[in-house]
């Protein structure tokens, strides 16, 4: 009876599969060449499988380790960790008067400091300069807010690391998912704005998804070396810092990259600096209706997914050295 | 003799051997900037039996708790647990995060003991009863008194439910009659066949609470045995080092006073 009920339920979920399977390689077809878009779908779904098995890595990690029993699972864990980002965004807006506001306050307003300093002052060149600017500066601020913040919360989790034996990849990942859930907002709204500026919606768009994912594997791991790093040696800190002000000058924020007047300069620094070429897909799927080059974005993800697993790892093997140092140093 | 044979026939659900640690603290401080917390301890914890583990501040017993809950691992020695058993440091504040709720702050605080957050609500309604909060409950922890939240502390920690309980300083809280509420609590817990390793500066509550008592100093086990013996011989050391300390004070006061008064007449 079960298996009955399981058989037809697996084929109604092939069928939605197959639609939706459909909707997407027309929505592609529509954009790009057929060849192109079946070629784009297959570095999709490979690095969505980076993603799931870097997921599935970390899983397992912690799976085995469960079998002590002071250890928690990886769902306990990661509701641990989304439950403390949602009260700790609580806790700050109520803190503020205009609250939650502030998720999007932010951001525009450091686009606006940046269009005024850029348009008003220095008279930028680049045309559009409002949502070329829009889409580089927010999507860089998830970035260095998320890495900058991760970086420094093993130190200030040392109130709850004195009492309890718990994996410090708690403690960033927590302060990622803060900024992943203002992120959401931020790029609703993003699009949003888009749109009503006569930039269409075309299937280009679903690009997003794995440059997000991708993008979302960097925060991570980035996150991840700079906590460990800053709890080890706390010197560190502010050399993130001043990391992020380079990293905002070096991957074409309020300049474009495509217009360096030499396209070996550009396929160089895209190739250098990851973020540069992240930002730069963005650009290229929002403002321009062109694919990211899905190699190149591949190989990132890959890059930054091995880098993941290769923290958890460390984080995990020296948990008690990072106590030691975050209660002592 | 006799003991060693009794020692033999229970299960042994702790074990500490050759424990030893020591970290930088920078500068010239300690030995070349290295301070030896626990040097060479070994002990034994057995199954329902209350430890009770005494000492000056800053002897190394919430560094031998921390080590037992498996948050630091020792520089050198070996620490054993009972296969399948578990561990959990009861202390108060648990690390509060004070821009957050005493509310969210009790949820956070048992789903980091392995509660989901279903089990972890449930305990909610239990916690805000015991610690008397009231309408405080839903305020940031900033705004709590000391004594608040200590009550808050104890009562979330009294909710762990592990096989070795890890109990730092955890009686002094809040006014007299949450004291006396708290001390019942523990008792209770004690009395059941839970297996505690109990540190506090209490006299009273060492002996009328623990087993067996182990005094440390200078990162070395001191003494270890019966609670009355232990405890009378740590408050003689106590009376004694505090004696010779006012001794001390008495005679640089004086010889300061007499240094003045030779300079006086010599000027």
């Amino acid at each position: 009876m079960f298996a009955l009920l399981w058989v037809d339920h697996a084929r109604d979920a092939l069928n939605d599969a197959r639609v939706v399977q459909e909707i997407l390689a027309k929505a592609l077809a529509r954009t790009v060449c057929g060849k192109c878009a079946a070629h784009h779908v297959i570095v999709t779904v490979f690095l969505a499988a980076v993603v799931l098995a870097s997921g599935f890595l970390l899983h397992s990690l912690i799976e085995k380790k469960s079998a002590d029993k002071n250890l928690m699972t990886f769902s306990q864990y990661f509701r641990l960790a989304d439950a403390m980002a949602r009260m700790s965004l609580r806790a700050d807006a109520t803190k503020l008067y205009l609250g939650y506001i502030w998720w999007i306050l932010e951001p525009f307003l450091y686009v606006g400091v940046f269009y005024v300093v850029f348009t008003k002052i220095l008279v930028s060149r680049q045309p559009d300069f409002l949502p070329f600017l829009m889409t580089g500066k927010l999507m860089f601020l998830w970035f260095s807010k998320s890495v900058t913040q991760a970086s420094n919360s093993i130190v200030a989790g040392k109130g709850l690391i004195g009492n309890i034996n718990v994996t410090k990849t708690l403690f960033p990942l927590a302060m990622i998912q803060e900024g992943l859930y203002k992120q959401v907002v931020v790029v609703f709204l993003l699009l949003l704005i888009l749109v009503v500026m006569d930039y269409p919606i075309t299937g280009f768009w679903f690009y997003l998804i794995p440059v997000l994912l991708v993008n979302y594997l960097m925060i991570l791991a980035c996150g991840y070396l700079g906590a460990t790093i800053v709890c080890i040696m706390r010197d560190f800190f502010p050399l993130i810092s001043l990391g992020m002000i380079f990293m905002m000058f070096t991957s074409g924020i309020f300049w474009n990259i495509r217009e360096l007047g030499s396209p070996e300069k550009t396929e160089l620094l895209l190739a250098i600096n990851p973020l540069a070429f992240i930002l730069d897909a963005y650009r290229q799927i929002l403002l321009y209706q062109t694919a990211p080059d899905m190699l190149h974005l591949a190989l990132v993800g890959v890059g930054f997914g091995a880098m993941l697993c290769v923290m958890v790892l460390i984080m995990r093997r020296a948990s008690q050295y990072l106590a030691l140092k975050a209660l002592t140093v | 003799m006799s003991q060693d044979i009794a020692d033999r026939d229970r299960i042994v659900m702790l074990e500490l051997e050759e424990v030893s640690i020591s970290f930088h603290t920078g500068g010239n401080s300690y030995d070349h900037g290295v301070h030896h917390v626990l040097d060479r301890v070994s002990m034994r914890v057995y199954e329902g039996e209350t430890v009770g583990i005494m000492g000056r501040n800053g002897v190394g017993k919430t560094t031998m708790l921390r080590i037992m809950a498996g948050i630091l691992a020792p520089t050198a020695g070996k620490i054993t647990i009972a296969a399948g058993k578990t561990a959990s440091l009861l202390s108060l504040g648990l690390g509060f995060r004070p821009e957050l709720t005493g509310r969210s702050n009790a949820l956070l605080a048992a789903m980091l003991q392995g509660s989901t957050r279903a089990q972890a609500e449930a305990f909610v309604p239990e916690i805000l009863e015991f610690s008397e909060l009231g309408d405080s409950f839903d305020l940031p922890v900033q705004n709590y008194s000391a004594g608040m939240r200590a009550r808050l502390g104890f009562t979330t920690a009294l909710m762990t439910h592990v096989d070795i309980l890890l109990v730092d300083e955890v009686l002094s809280v809040g006014d007299a009659h949450f004291r006396g509420k708290a001390l019942a609590a523990m008792r209770e817990r004690i009395s059941s066949d839970q297996t505690v390793v109990f540190v506090s500066h209490m006299a009273d509550h060492i002996k009328t609470l623990c087993d067996r008592v182990i005094w440390l100093d200078e990162g070395k086990i001191a003494q270890q045995g019966e609670p009355k013996e232990v405890v009378n011989a740590y408050q003689a050391y106590i009376t004694q080092s505090r004696e010779s300390g006012v001794e001390q004070q008495t005679k640089k006061i004086e010889e300061k006073k007499q240094g003045g008064q030779s300079n006086d007449a010599s000027q």
